[in-house]
């Protein structure tokens, strides 16, 4: 059980406070509600580069990491789909100098062509590192276009191309930040040794005074339902063996039946007890690497199943297997002590994932960027409610051929 | 209204606040170290054994070994003892470093009872079954050919090869046949020889209370062979000359570059000092390399440098990948940003600052029960325990700007530098 608060200041920005004595720091975290589902699809990779420039000095900061390194501190960064989430550990005695750096850079960020120029030479580098000059990398690049027609999961947080980096300009990023970077658009959550109180009226005195902005949120387009099977083979890839995926469109981090296919999930491929490791990799060998998870997107997201082949297997025979294991899933019964385990496994993940301040302060700004931060501590009640019926029902609903994407990825012949 | 003209004011950082790693001694004669956290409802237990590659006859036999302690006993089969620790939704990790061998167990205390005794059943009754081991090579080989598609990896293993010679365990250098050439039978003379019943180190961390020590007492209560022959024969260093050593990788977008040399011991009295040194070279986000290379530049998404120490040897070394058209600017950048710490002192205020922001990466690396057994398992293999980190910070918080330029001139004299570029 985590104990936390929760208040909401005039301007909008929604506070967040667990306080736990086990460490000498404080986990400030702050979410923006912008991720690359809301880019335009001229412009992808946006939101990622801008969380680059987010580290590029502010009206009274010249120097943003310099400040968080002189008081103790380390901070860090990420952008998803969803979100962009940013993170300061710093030690409770210095957590103004968090306050005052975020607070600065959430009202007036500095904007400057040098910093443009840079950073977008630093991203189409990760880009490459990532996504280009890594086996297999991209992937994703090949398989959200096939999976997605209209929703922007079309396209990963890093964007389309390098083209689509190389092409923004100064005037696109303090429209991006005048839109999206506003208090009524955050989420602030700490955790770690500090009062609520304090940290209340800490945050209050700090971000009390910017301004909401008027947030003239674009509509998001809804994917059509799909109603043919998509197929797409990408052959000559520089890599040792082919690989396979094949995804299915489910619902999203609110629903029921996002529970419903982590439990599916699990069943199948979570750990060397699991069915798919056992049946395809342990027994029938076909496959080197093999596994099945969920996208967890806000929006209607994806069920994964992803597998290397072993030598020898043809890319027919690898698509057979996950086609059969699927079958046989919806036709035997789950055994009790099958969906026992998973539903262990599920909550001794969340009694580990309590351990720690720095993702309690995370998820604490994840659920509420959900409408709901007391998830934090009623998730596992979702995967309790999850009846072997219902995974009979939602797997038949899920795992249908009309749903599916598959992705047949080849090495190059000899 | 807050003032945001002035930053607001630092409070120095305080010094660690360490746990008293508690002994004891089990029936057995096993040392068991362990930290408890009576606030926690988990625990962790780490099986460590002195049977890493260094011992190893010859490539992949160690990290095998301890990979196929999962794999089958005289009670349980693969599938029954993975369903054993998911249906507890329990961990159980297998890790094989240079020296050291370890099998750790993450789990909740609720279900302590049949987790340890699987855990101590995989140390005395493991059959490394045939068909299991088959499958576990086939599948690493595959992942070692994906590994040879990447540059950085390529880097990894010809700096490694040049440093401490090709033959020298610490090199780890796989070929590809290596994974037919493995045999049943050298995986089970492995085990025998440095696992099964073989004397170990106990890391204990979490809510360790009293019943749970009393089952490890009861789940560990083999008798421990006696010491294996020595017939061990001390691997010898023998490093190639320092130089540039390209790995040529096509078709690549970006250069993987690895600069570095032989590094400094956890128990040199220069140790404090020269962590700093590399920290204000390459050891932090705002690190003169990252705001030179990176943000300057935009040669490269990342360069950082770092210091390892295993117990016969260390090494330091700078990495990063880069644009393959910014490469020769890239090494001639890292070489003016060593030139200049041998040759400029350091700032008061850029000392100052990382000062500061070592010293709360310390508070970071030690913090909590879990971060602190971390920590101990690894000083304890110097002869050290975590007050290790006390007279580290008291240590950095002294150094000087002179001492930091003697240093850089004492580990960096560019003729002992390996350079290995890998791609095109």
């Amino acid at each position: 059980m985590i104990h936390f608060n929760r208040t909401l200041l005039r301007n909008g920005l929604t506070v967040l406070c667990n306080t736990d004595r086990n460490t000498p720091f404080v986990s400030v975290n702050i979410l923006y509600k912008v991720g690359s589902r809301n880019e335009q699809d001229t412009r992808t990779g946006f939101a990622h580069l801008f969380e680059h420039l987010m580290f590029g000095g502010s009206a009274h900061v010249e120097d943003y990491d310099r400040h968080v390194q002189l008081a103790g501190g380390d901070s860090n960064a990420y952008t998803t789909n969803d979100l962009t989430n940013y993170y300061i550990t710093i030690p409770a005695d210095n957590i103004e100098t968090a306050l005052w750096l975020e607070s600065d850079r959430m009202a007036a960020l500095n904007f400057s062509q040098h910093a443009l120029d840079v950073q977008k030479q630093v991203v189409i580098e990760e880009f490459k590192q990532r996504y280009l000059n890594n086996p297999y990398g991209d992937v994703w690049l090949k398989l959200r276009p096939l999976a997605y027609q209209v929703h922007p999961y079309r396209w990963p947080t890093i964007g389309m191309s390098p083209e689509h980096i190389e092409k923004a300009t100064l005037t696109d990023v303090k429209n991006f930040f005048h839109h999206y970077y506003a208090p009524n658009n955050a989420i602030i959550s700490l955790s770690g040794n500090i009062e609520t109180d304090k940290a209340f009226s800490l945050v209050e005195k700090w971000f009390g005074d910017i301004p909401a902005h008027h947030l003239p949120l674009p509509e998001i387009p809804g994917e059509p339902l799909q109603t043919r099977e998509r197929r797409l083979v990408i052959p000559d890839n520089d890599v040792p063996a082919d690989a396979i995926y094949k995804v299915y469109h489910m619902g999203g981090r609110t629903s029921e039946n996002f529970y419903t296919c982590d439990i599916i999930s699990d069943i199948l491929s979570n750990g060397q007890s699991s069915r798919l490791y056992v049946n395809l990799l342990r027994n029938s060998r076909l496959f080197s690497a093999i596994d099945a998870y969920v996208s967890g997107d806000k929006d209607p997201g994806l069920f994964i199943f992803s597998g290397k082949l072993s030598e020898g297997t043809t890319i027919g025979q690898a698509d057979q297997a996950i086609e059969e294991e699927i079958e046989k899933f919806i036709r035997d019964t789950i055994s009790e002590r099958e969906l026992q385990k998973v539903i262990h496994k599920t909550e001794s993940r969340i009694s580990f994932s309590e351990i720690n301040y720095q993702t309690k302060a995370t998820n604490l700004a994840f659920f509420e960027f959900l409408n709901n931060p007391e998830l934090i501590n009623t998730e596992a009640s979702h995967y309790l409610a999850v009846t072997p019926e219902k995974i009979k029902t939602t797997a038949i609903g899920t795992f249908r051929k009309e749903n599916c994407s598959t992705l047949w990825y080849l090495k190059k012949k000899n | 209204m807050p003032n945001r003209n002035t930053a607001p004011s630092i409070v120095p950082l305080s010094a660690p606040k360490l746990l008293t790693p508690e002994h004891f001694t089990l029936d057995n004669g096993t040392e068991a170290i362990y930290l408890h956290d009576p606030n926690q409802e988990v625990f962790k237990i780490d099986v460590i054994f002195e049977a890493g590659i260094y011992y190893q006859p010859s490539p992949l036999i160690a990290a095998t070994t301890i990979n196929m302690l999962g794999e089958g006993t005289l009670h349980h089969n693969a599938e029954e003892i993975a369903g054993i620790f998911d249906y507890y939704g329990a961990y159980i990790d297998f890790c094989c470093g240079l020296n050291k061998s370890e099998v750790s167990l993450l789990s909740l205390n609720k279900y302590a009872e049949p987790t340890v005794r699987m855990l101590a059943e995989l140390l005395t009754e493991s059959t490394i079954p045939e068909k299991e081991l088959k499958i576990f090579l086939t599948n690493k080989r595959q992942e070692f050919l994906v590994n040879q598609e990447k540059t950085s990896y390529l880097a990894r293993k010809k700096f490694a090869a040049v440093l401490f010679g090709a033959n020298h365990p610490y090199a780890n250098q796989i070929r590809e046949q290596d994974y037919t050439a493995t045999t049943l039978q050298q995986i089970r003379s492995f085990y025998q020889k440095y696992i099964h019943t073989r004397k170990c180190r106990l890391v204990l961390c979490g809510n360790i209370n009293d019943s749970l020590l009393k089952l490890v007492n009861n789940a560990f209560s083999y008798t421990l062979a006696p010491a294996p022959e020595e017939d061990f024969h001390t691997p010898i260093f023998q490093p190639e000359k320092a130089g540039h050593y390209p790995v040529y990788k096509a078709p690549a977008v970006q250069t993987s570059i690895r600069i570095g040399k032989t590094g400094v011991s956890l128990t040199d009295p220069d140790y404090a000092g020269f962590m700093l040194l590399n920290t204000i070279l390459g050891g932090y986000f705002g690190s003169r390399l990252m705001s030179n290379i990176r943000e300057n530049k935009g040669y490269t998404y990342g360069i950082q440098s770092f210091n390892v120490c295993m117990p016969q040897s260390s090494y330091w070394c700078i990495t990063t990948e880069v644009n393959k058209e910014y490469t020769q600017a890239t090494l001639q950048e890292v070489e003016k940003e060593i030139r200049r710490l041998q040759t400029e002192p350091v700032p008061s205020e850029e000392l100052q600052l990382v000062k500061n922001f070592l010293h709360g990466d310390i508070l970071r690396e030690i913090d909590g029960v879990f971060a602190q057994a971390d920590a101990l398992k690894h000083k304890l293999n110097y002869g050290l325990d975590n007050r290790f980190y006390t007279t580290m910070i008291e240590q950095i918080k002294a150094c000087t700007p002179a001492e930091l330029k003697q240093l850089a001139q004492k580990y960096w004299q560019p003729e002992e530098m390996y350079v290995i570029t890998a791609g095109e």
